[in-house]
Order: C-alpha cells, then sequence, then structure tokens
C-alpha cells in the first residue's frame, strides 16, 4: 500500500467538498458582513450609543475631580468609550433605575478632607448589573481605578501639603493645597502615564476595527471547520483497519488526510480575503490596512496560524466525526475559545487567571499573533506549530486506540 | 470434510494457527486458538456474538497485535513477517472499507496500479465479481451487494493467497450471496485459502471446516447442514 496513492484519494475527497465548503462559507461571510455594515452604520447614526454612561456624583468645582474624570474618559484601551456624566445623586439614581445609566461613583464631598485627617470615606460605585458581565466588570474595573487614582492623589498631596507646611509656615495652606492638586493631576495623570498602570488594550496600538478584525477572523478560521464536516463524517472506520492491515499505519493515515484538508482551508481562505476585499471595494468600506500582511516576515506567522487552528479541528473531528456531535463540538470549542481568547471581547476584560488560560490556548496564541503583526509588534510560529504537531500527534494515538479495537 | 493435519507436514509447508491468544485488560478473548490451515480450502469460524471470531480475523490481518502465538504459512510466521503477511493476507471486515464519495473505479486504484486493474478487470478476479459493471458510480450510492463486491475486489489487489472474511455476505440477497459464493471457489480453485467469520448457513454449507469459537476457545464442529441442531449449540456455547 502506498501513502501516495491514499493522499491522492483523500486529495480528490477534499476538492469534491471545496464547492460545498466555498458556498457555505461565503454565505456565511456575506451574513457576517451586512451584520457588521448594519452594526457600523447604526453605530454612525446614533453616536450617543457609543458609549457607555457613568455617573458622576461629585463636586466638580475641585479642580483634580474634573481633570480625573477627564483622564478616565480617555481611557480608551479597552474599546469602549466611557462616558462620564456629572450630575447629583437623586439624578443618578433615577437615570441607573431607567437603564440610562450603566453605573455612577459617588465621590464624598469630604473625601479629601477625610484622606487628610486619616479616615477612609470610600469612593462608592453603584450598579444594577452585579459583578457579572463583562460590561460590570469593566466598570468594575473603573471603580477602582477611581479609587486608586484618589487614593494615590490623595497621598501625594497630603505630603505635599505637610511639606509646605513645615517648609514655608507662612504659606497660606488652602490655596497651595489646591494649587498642589491641581498641578500633581495635570502633571501626573497624563494619557501616557494612564495606559501603563491600566492595561486594559490587547494590542494597545491596534485600531478598534483592526482588534476585532483579528478577532473576529479567528473566531471564523475555527468555525468554518464546520463546513468540512462531510470530510471527516464519512469517514470508513473499517478503512482504517484496512490500510493498517496493509501497512499504512495509522500516522500516515493521519498526515495523509490532514494535508488536503490543510490546503481546502488555505485555498478557501484565499477566495474568501479575496472576497472581503471585492465587498469592502463594493460598500466603500474601509478595511483596516492589512499593509503589515504583505511582508514575507508575517507569512510563516500568519501559515502557522492556520495550521495550529487546522490541526487543533483535525483532532476534534478525530474524537468525534459524527455529523451531529462532531459538528457540536467544533462550534462549542469555537465559541468558548473565542469568547475567553477575547475574539468576542478584549481578553483584559477578564479575571487574570482567564487571561493567563486565553492566552496559552490556540485561539489565543492565533489572535495575539495576528494583533502583534497588524500593529508591527510581530509574531511566532513556533508555539503555533508546536501546537500544531501536539494535535496531529494526539490524532495519530486517538486512530491507533481506535483501529486496535 | 477435514483433511490430514497440516502441522504433520515437512516444516517447509508448515501451515497453521497455534495457540493463537488475546486479551484486552484482565478479559481474555482468545484463549489459545490453533488450527491446521490448507490451500484451497475454506474454513468458517462460527460462534456466539462477542465469542472472538472478528477479533481473531483482525489479529490475523495485523489490525490489532496478537497476545502470543504463531500464524504459519507455507512455512513462514506471517505474525512475525509483517511484510509478507501484508502481501499474502487480505482482510475484509464486516463493514465495507470504501471511500463513498469516489467512484468504484477511484476506489480500486487507492490498492491497484493501473495496469493490473485493468487486467483484473479483464480476466480476473474482478471480473469475476463484476466490478466493471459500476465502475463510475460513486461507492456511496452502490447497493450492498456492490459495495461488498467493490470491498473484496479491493482487498484482493496484492493477489492474496489467505482471504480473511467477517459475514462477507451479511444481509445481501441470495443471487448477491451466490454470486460472492461462486467468486469465492474460484479464488480457492487457484490456491486460496478463505477464512471467514459466519453465522450465514449457505456459507457454512460452502466451507470445508467449521469451528466453533466460544468464550476464546476454538473446536471442530462437524456440521452436516442441520441449522437446528447448530443453533442450539451456538445458543448453550
Amino acid at each position: 500500500m502506498k501513502g501516495g496513492n491514499y493522499l491522492y484519494a483523500q486529495g480528490k475527497r477534499a476538492l469534491r467538498v471545496l464547492p460545498q465548503m466555498l458556498i457555505l462559507s461565503l454565505l456565511l461571510l456575506a451574513v457576517g458582513m451586512l451584520l457588521g455594515q448594519m452594526l457600523t452604520q447604526r453605530s454612525k447614526e446614533e453616536p450617543s450609543k457609543k458609549k457607555t454612561q457613568v455617573g458622576v456624583v461629585a463636586d466638580r468645582s475641585i479642580g483634580f475631580v474634573a481633570e480625573i474624570f477627564d483622564g478616565l474618559e480617555n481611557f480608551d484601551a479597552s474599546r469602549f468609550a466611557l462616558d462620564f456624566i456629572f450630575l447629583d445623586e437623586e439624578e443618578a439614581l433615577r437615570r441607573l433605575r431607567a437603564k440610562e445609566l450603566s453605573a455612577y461613583v459617588v465621590v464624598p464631598d469630604d473625601f479629601v478632607d477625610s484622606v487628610y485627617a486619616g479616615q477612609v470615606d470610600p469612593v462608592r460605585y453603584v450598579t444594577l448589573s452585579g459583578a457579572s458581565g463583562t460590561t460590570a466588570q469593566l466598570l468594575t474595573e473603573v471603580a477602582n481605578a477611581v479609587s486608586r487614582v484618589f487614593l494615590e492623589a490623595e497621598s501625594a498631596l497630603v505630603g505635599a501639603r505637610d511639606y509646605v507646611t513645615e517648609a514655608l509656615p507662612e504659606a497660606d495652606a488652602d490655596a497651595s493645597d489646591f494649587a498642589l492638586a491641581d498641578r500633581y493631576t495635570a502633571l501626573t495623570l497624563s494619557r501616557d502615564k494612564f495606559y501603563r498602570v491600566e492595561i486594559l488594550g490587547y494590542a494597545a496600538s491596534l485600531s478598534t476595527e483592526g482588534y476585532y478584525f483579528c478577532g473576529i477572523g479567528t473566531l471564523f478560521l475555527m468555525l468554518w471547520a464546520i463546513s468540512t464536516s462531510p470530510l471527516f463524517s464519512r469517514r470508513s472506520k473499517e478503512l482504517c483497519r484496512v490500510l493498517s492491515a496493509r501497512g499504512l499505519g495509522p500516522g500516515k493515515q493521519v498526515v495523509c488526510e490532514f494535508l488536503p484538508f490543510l490546503v481546502l482551508m488555505l485555498v478557501g481562505l484565499g477566495v474568501i480575503m479575496a472576497a472581503s476585499g471585492v465587498f469592502f471595494r463594493l460598500y466603500g468600506a474601509e478595511p483596516p490596512s492589512l499593509e503589515p500582511l504583505r511582508s514575507p516576515r508575517a507569512w510563516p506567522v500568519l501559515l502557522g496560524q492556520v495550521l495550529m487552528l487546522c490541526a487543533m479541528e483535525f483532532f476534534l473531528y478525530e474524537v468525534e466525526s459524527s455529523p451531529v456531535e462532531g459538528i457540536l463540538l467544533q462550534f462549542l470549542c469555537a465559541v468558548a475559545q473565542g469568547y475567553i481568547c477575547g475574539c468576542v471581547y478584549p481578553y483584559s476584560f477578564f479575571p487574570k487567571g482567564v487571561r493567563i488560560l486565553g492566552s496559552l490556548l490556540p485561539a489565543g496564541l492565533a489572535i495575539r499573533s495576528f494583533t502583534g503583526l497588524l500593529s508591527g509588534e510581530g509574531g511566532t510560529w513556533v508555539f503555533a506549530a508546536l501546537y500544531a504537531l501536539g494535535f496531529l500527534a494526539l490524532s495519530v494515538l486517538l486512530r491507533r486506540r481506535r483501529s486496535s479495537r | 470434510m477435514p483433511g490430514p493435519p497440516v502441522w504433520e507436514n515437512a516444516m517447509d509447508d508448515r501451515s497453521e494457527l497455534k495457540d493463537i491468544k488475546k486479551s484486552y485488560g484482565k478479559k481474555e478473548v482468545l484463549r489459545g486458538v490453533s488450527m491446521p490451515l490448507e490451500k484451497g480450502r475454506a474454513i468458517a469460524l462460527a460462534g456466539p456474538n462477542g465469542s472472538g471470531k472478528s477479533t481473531l480475523l483482525r489479529l490475523l490481518a495485523g489490525v490489532i497485535p496478537s497476545g502470543g502465538g504463531e500464524f504459519w504459512w507455507q512455512g513462514k510466521d506471517l505474525l512475525r513477517d509483517r511484510a509478507l503477511a501484508r502481501r499474502a493476507v487480505a482482510y475484509v471486515p464486516q463493514g465495507t472499507p470504501l471511500i463513498d464519495e469516489l467512484t468504484a473505479w477511484d476506489n480500486l486504484r487507492l490498492w491497484y496500479d493501473r495496469d493490473a486493474l485493468e487486467r483484473s478487470l479483464q480476466e480476473g478476479m474482478l471480473r469475476q465479481l463484476g466490478v466493471g459493471d459500476f465502475l463510475k458510480t460513486a461507492a456511496g450510492k452502490l447497493s450492498g451487494g456492490m459495495r461488498k463486491r467493490l470491498s473484496i475486489g479491493c482487498a484482493m489487489s496484492g493477489q492474496p493467497e489467505i482471504l480473511l472474511l467477517d459475514e462477507p455476505t451479511a444481509a445481501l440477497d441470495l443471487v448477491c450471496k451466490q454470486a460472492l459464493l461462486d467468486a469465492f471457489a474460484l479464488f480457492r480453485q487457484q490456491g486460496g485459502l478463505i477464512l471467514m467469520a459466519t453465522h450465514d448457513l449457505l456459507e457454512l454449507g460452502s466451507c470445508d471446516r467449521v469451528y466453533l469459537l466460544s468464550k476464546g476457545a476454538l473446536s471442530l464442529y462437524d456440521y452436516d447442514g442441520d441449522s437446528r441442531r447448530l443453533a442450539q449449540v451456538l445458543e448453550t456455547a
């Protein structure tokens, strides 16, 4: 038994699946793009809905309070534009209940004095949505940031005031207090400093469109395997046994089946990218700049990610290849990984443990490489290749185990 | 009728199964199976479900590793000489080892080179099996009988001397069954050995010897066409 014959036969199978896979993929792509177009259009028409509204109950006459919230408003590495609205607590509560606000933050009137007196009168964060959900997590993070910024600012101010009182007893302590506060917030709370302190972005130098292009692209690559299910659901286990008996063991079988699948995915990917280009041109939409992807140095990284995701999908079909269960497994793995790894929301929204897990999963590795390439930070193919080898090795083990039963 | 025991012949022609064992974990599936083998014979393996018939065939085909024993054919132990075994032994499992999306021709091309395939279609076993009638049809669209004939045709590609068949005519109509049995008869006339796991009375009747496999142990059964007696034996096995 020659491996070449089996490879050729599998290539023929893949060719037969190609048209239906492309039709399904193009349909999905068209629906996705229409959806994207509608969402973009809607957000253009309703600019106010773009922002998460957060109320602020605070004395705005204290200069640094306003500056701190201006700073937070520019805190947009999270890809959500936050809108801080100053209002009194009664109004804030009314708007929160009417769901016009996502939350509100109360900075007590005597906050500065209480800190100065060594007491803790905490900044309150009020929301309806509880601790679950990404928006709630974001808002909790914002509340934490507000608390930290206030407390750190106050620590600095109290220290400075003590120094002024001791060094310049003739100076007006209250006047210098406010002047110090203004200067502190103006000098210390610059945006750059802010970004370094609270890292919310996945790739800080990448635009929102660029980030979501990478995220949705990764998710699409994972979900796309569903369209190739006919290639796997009709595999004959008896054929695997006979092939083994004739000298074509599980290792060679897996290689001969995986290669056409990989080529099929690459061909399909090329067609879909071309179709996307046509779509962007037809609708006059501006795609994110893909210039960095044209560099030859980007190709191994890109190919590595596609190889890894294809190997993962192949392995999942090896685990379960029946039409219903196999598709369900692919779908669940794609959606779960997509969610944790930041294809749907930037993964910086999640707790640290989930972030670490997400960055180690194949989808996390892929999206990090894609965003790295687009933002010019570069990416790696080595881990992706290792992952691919691991998935293929597991597939061989599964095949061997199944054939020997 | 059982022939003279082959293991009494000269060692060069030694053909037999000797003390074949197989276990899955602690469960012993085959407990020292031995039987003589001879060219031109057809041997049936009968036994209740789960008695180890399919396991024995898979083991002899090299699909699964054995837990010990010898498989001698013409003086060579095929369990150790796997290269020779791949050439000498053909295995047809109960299901059909075909690629459904491809035509019968493409499925055959997986196993045959072009010249050998055309030769066999004109004058060889493939002609006898009648595979030439549906070469351009996708395997997935063939009837059960056609698929089985195609599977056997694929297995015969290396001109094997031993054909291992797992319930070859199960769920086929009488015409298909008879066509396959005729093909097997031709294979035996050419000196081939057939070892088949079966419950089918027609198949049992076409074999020279019938062995009963029960709880991993093999015993010779004198099948005289009395299906009622066989059923009683199988029930108590």
